[in-house]
């Protein structure tokens, strides 16, 4: 179990540093929380939008309390993220088979998307 | 029933769309509604519509539509502004009734786009 763990929290690292820098990023939660999970939100990036253009990466939006509901996410928006905040909020889940591939793969389609849905936007620069 | 919520039309038109950015020597209209942001802009000569933009923050069936329509309108008669394809664009993007008021949106953008055009001319 302890490898297991130790196994979660490094592709966990390998996934946040891939991210970290992306403009406006936020980590929901705390960052020693459970290692299989990261869960972020980015400032004014429309949710659904993301989730597609994430594609094949298999993620999941808001919480995993909330995971079946089109709200946003009670739990998000009690750690202070607003409505729009949640609504963007990208559940990534590693596990046990999970390769470190397949993190560095998220973490670049997830910069990517977040960066052609910026530039997609009334308001930012084509 | 599918449970799949995009059809490959819309898949298409989100991941690869042709017309997002915005035209510097035209005319645009923005809309905030529905949860939505949407940019139309587009440049007309010669009675006709030579090119048009969007840029949208929204779903994708939101992006898909915009796409699909400044498609259609590019080339077309300045009136074309006018009658707004609102059955094309639901029946070939399969548009879930539930996201009817994003389609509306369009629409309201397309005819704030069509008014200023007239008002300048």
């Amino acid at each position: 179990m302890d490898a297991d763990l130790t196994h979660l929290r490094e592709l966990r690292e390998v996934l946040w540093n891939g991210i970290r820098d992306v403009d406006g990023i936020m980590l929901n939660g705390s960052a020693d929380g459970f290692p299989g999970i990261l869960t972020v939100s980015v400032a004014d990036i429309e949710g659904e939008s993301l989730l597609l253009d994430l594609e094949p990466v298999c993620v999941a939006t808001g919480s995993a309390c909330n995971s079946k509901s089109q709200e946003p996410s009670y739990v998000l928006r009690a750690i202070g993220r607003t409505d729009l905040e949640a609504q963007s909020a990208i559940r990534f889940s590693v596990g046990r088979p999970t390769t470190r591939a397949e993190v560095e793969l998220a973490a670049t389609k997830y910069r990517g998307a977040v960066a052609r849905l910026r530039a997609m936007a009334p308001g930012r620069a084509a | 029933m599918s449970s799949e919520p995009y059809n490959p039309a819309v898949r298409e038109l989100f991941s690869a769309p042709a017309h997002v950015g915005a035209v510097d020597d035209g005319e645009s209209s923005l809309v905030v509604d529905q949860g939505v942001r949407l940019q139309l802009s587009a440049r007309f000569s010669g009675g006709s519509i030579v090119e048009m933009r969007f840029k949208a923050w929204g779903c994708p069936h939101l992006i898909a539509a915009a796409e699909w329509l400044c498609g259609y309108l590019e080339g077309r008669p300045i009136g074309a502004l006018e009658d707004f394809p609102h059955a094309p664009i639901m029946e070939n993007l399969a548009i879930p009734m539930e996201k009817t008021g994003r389609i509306l949106v369009l629409e309201d953008a397309v005819r704030s786009l069509g008014q200023k055009f007239g008002d300048g001319s």
